[in-house]
């Protein structure tokens, strides 16, 4: 537990570092290009992390249940669709049947939550960077998560993280009240994201992408299709 | 403590750093045991009891917060910690459903291997129970408080309440964060912290008391000696004494400071009860409940050891000796806290060969028990005496894993 509201803190800050600096590059990656030697690379997308909620007036995150599960639905149709421009065949994540096998997947998802959390937190500049991660990009899974390629006859794994907020009126009003009192910076709702290209063959995390923006809306499908398309920007070709 | 350390960094990064408002409202909700319980009337909830299989509306907070919840469950549900042996958790769960009735459809019990004495509740059903308070209840009646103190956290659905509360009552600090900008300091508010620091507890006091009476309720319904829910506060004061950790800091005694009232409060109702009621049944089941631990026993004492709090481990094996049950390996364990503590002041040397001695006399110790005097044998320079406990040692265990090494500590001994 504390090692995930750790990581989640580490967010809102990069966000927040984002805002105040402009958005810089945000994708990280080791490769331009994926490919496959008999064919297009075959991609398979991973159990989409997605939370929406509101963003009170005391600036706290309170998740709202069905906006989540509408965001999730988006997220997915965009993402889909924006594969669909690409030349790549997209899987979708199955859970297997063998409770052992099941056991293991999920050991690999619960194994990216912490790296992507990672690279978000301490690959970026940052307060928070890494001084060894100032050059270079070599994050990893390591080759174990081979088994989703097996299991799936996938080359990549696609993971995807998305928190969207959105201010309450009691926010609005801070948020007023603050410009009022010239005060500046008191932040409406928070886009923040990760998308993260896994190499099923040696388990480096190939490309890495991030969104941190204080716009945009995963309530709704067309607004969530630009995010989408924000995400995965630099997508490799 | 881990994560009370974390904590306390992300309460100087707050301050330090910072520069957009935001936080992070804890969904764990971690409805420790203990509370300040100063105020003793068992204050009415406004919010209305949770029926057996109701889930909140949708579009409600507390969807909210259950979605949160839930995913946290997945996470706990495949955690490394969780201990999974079946017939450990049927018991237990056993109990949890006899205490809930109509509920124990609703509620999920997880079994955590943390060596502190602690259950939790979450407002969607999830009940974590630590290894710790399995090695500190002496019979199945005083693990059943505990439980049935939980379960009247969910039915009373303190979760969300708890939820909501710091959710409004942090509303008013964004101005006054605001206030502190002008002045050029910006606040983050990070709800987490506040709330795993159990820094709002104090806003729990009458959740917990409402508890406490809810599981003794349970309990004496379900036919438990009353008696027995008092005696679990009575041995969490008596650990703290005995551990003289004044300052440090402990889940429940730094953040919910009075054991001592819930234990007047609970002796108090359970007179009461017990005056009512002439039909009450007395059990403790206390064959039941150590024929249950059993055969975790050892490695409870194991975790309990390895936390290297000398004087509290020492303190609760004391009383867990008193209490009887498989006192041959606890003499070992406590020769084990002496052994590594290896205070010279303390003489713990002595005092570890002393304890192990009782251990081999009365039996039930597990083989490691030779290697430690070996160990221990060596250290005092008493190399024969060190390499025919090793002997011993590997007698008893022919199959040790660390057969090998163990062997090239016996070879000088011998040659020398």
């Amino acid at each position: 537990m504390g090692l995930r509201t750790k990581s989640k803190f580490g967010v809102w800050l990069i966000v927040g570092a984002f805002l105040l600096q402009g958005c810089v590059t945000t994708t990280q990656q080791k490769i331009t290009q994926i490919s496959r030697a008999d064919g297009p690379p075959r991609v398979l997308l991973m159990p989409i992390d997605v939370t929406l909620g509101h963003l009170t007036a005391a600036g706290i995150f309170e998740p709202q249940a069905e906006w989540t599960a509408a965001g999730e639905q988006h997220v997915r149709t965009a993402l889909t669709g924006f594969l669909k421009t690409r030349d790549v065949v997209l899987l979708n994540y199955k859970t297997p049947t063998s409770a052992e096998a099941s056991h293991q997947d999920t050991q690999i998802i619960k194994l990216h939550r912490v790296i992507g959390n990672s690279i978000r937190t301490f690959q970026y500049p940052t307060p928070f960077q890494l001084p060894t991660k100032k050059t270079g990009f070599d994050w990893s899974l390591g080759p174990d998560v081979a088994r989703l390629g097996k299991e799936h006859d996938a080359d990549y794994a696609l993971f995807v993280y998305m928190k969207d907020s959105y201010a309450t009126a009691g926010r609005a009003a801070v948020m007023i009240f603050a410009a009022l009192m010239g005060v500046h910076g008191v932040q409406g709702g928070i886009q923040v994201g990760h998308a993260s290209l896994v190499d099923l063959n040696s388990g480096d995390v190939s490309w890495f992408n991030i969104v941190g923006r204080g716009t945009g809306d995963l309530r709704e499908a067309k607004p969530a299709i630009e995010t989408v398309n924000a995400l995965m920007s630099n997508f490799p070709k | 403590m881990r994560i009370a350390r974390n904590f306390s960094g992300l309460l100087i990064c707050c301050l330090v750093l910072a520069g957009c408002k935001t936080g992070e409202l804890v969904t764990d909700s971690q409805t420790a045991l203990a509370d300040k319980s100063e105020s003793t009337a068992s204050q009415r909830t406004t919010t209305p009891d949770i029926a057996a299989g109701q889930r909140p509306d949708p579009s409600s907070d507390e969807a909210g917060l259950w979605l949160m919840v839930d995913r946290s469950e997945a996470r706990t549900k495949t955690s490394g910690d969780r201990i999974r042996d079946p017939a450990l958790n049927a018991y237990v769960r056993q109990i949890v459903c006899d205490l809930a009735g109509p509920h124990c459809g609703d509620i999920r019990v997880y079994i955590a291997r943390v060596p502190h004495f602690n259950a939790t509740m979450s407002p969607n059903g999830m009940m974590v129970v630590w290894s710790g308070l399995l090695l500190r209840v002496r019979n199945e009646a005083q693990l059943a408080t505990v439980l049935g103190h939980e379960i009247g956290h969910y039915l009373r659905r303190h979760g969300v309440e708890r939820f909501r509360r710091i959710r409004d009552t942090y509303g008013f600090l964004a101005f006054m964060s605001m206030g502190m900008a002008m002045v050029g300091i910006p606040l983050i508010t990070d709800i987490a912290a506040i709330a795993a620091q159990g820094g709002l507890s104090s806003y729990n006091r009458s959740d917990e008391t409402e508890a406490d009476a809810i599981g003794l309720t349970k309990i004496s319904e379900a036919g438990y000696h009353p008696g027995e829910a008092a005696l679990v506060w009575d041995n969490v004061i008596k650990e703290h004494e005995v551990s003289g950790e004044e300052k440090q800091f402990s889940l429940f005694l730094s953040s919910h400071p009075r054991p001592e009232d819930r234990r007047e409060e609970l002796t108090n109702r359970a007179e009461n009860i017990l005056r009512d009621t002439t039909t009450v049944k007395l059990d403790r089941h206390t064959e039941r409940y150590r024929a249950a631990i059993a055969p975790w026993r050892q490695r409870l004492l194991r975790d309990e050891v390895r936390r290297h709090q000398y004087k509290r481990s020492i303190g609760l094996i004391d009383m867990l000796i008193e209490d009887g049950f498989r006192v041959g390996e606890l003499h070992y364990f406590k020769g084990e806290v002496h052994r590594l503590r290896d205070d010279t002041k303390l003489d713990d040397r002595a005092a570890a060969l002393r304890e192990y001695d009782k251990a081999a006399e009365i039996g039930g110790y597990p083989p490691e028990l030779h290697k430690s005097r070996g160990l221990l044998k060596l250290r005092m320079n008493d190399r024969p005496g060190a390499a025919a406990s090793f002997r011993q040692y590997l007698d008893r265990r022919p199959d040790a894993p660390d057969r090998n090494y163990i062997l090239s500590l016996i070879k000088p001994a011998s040659g020398s």
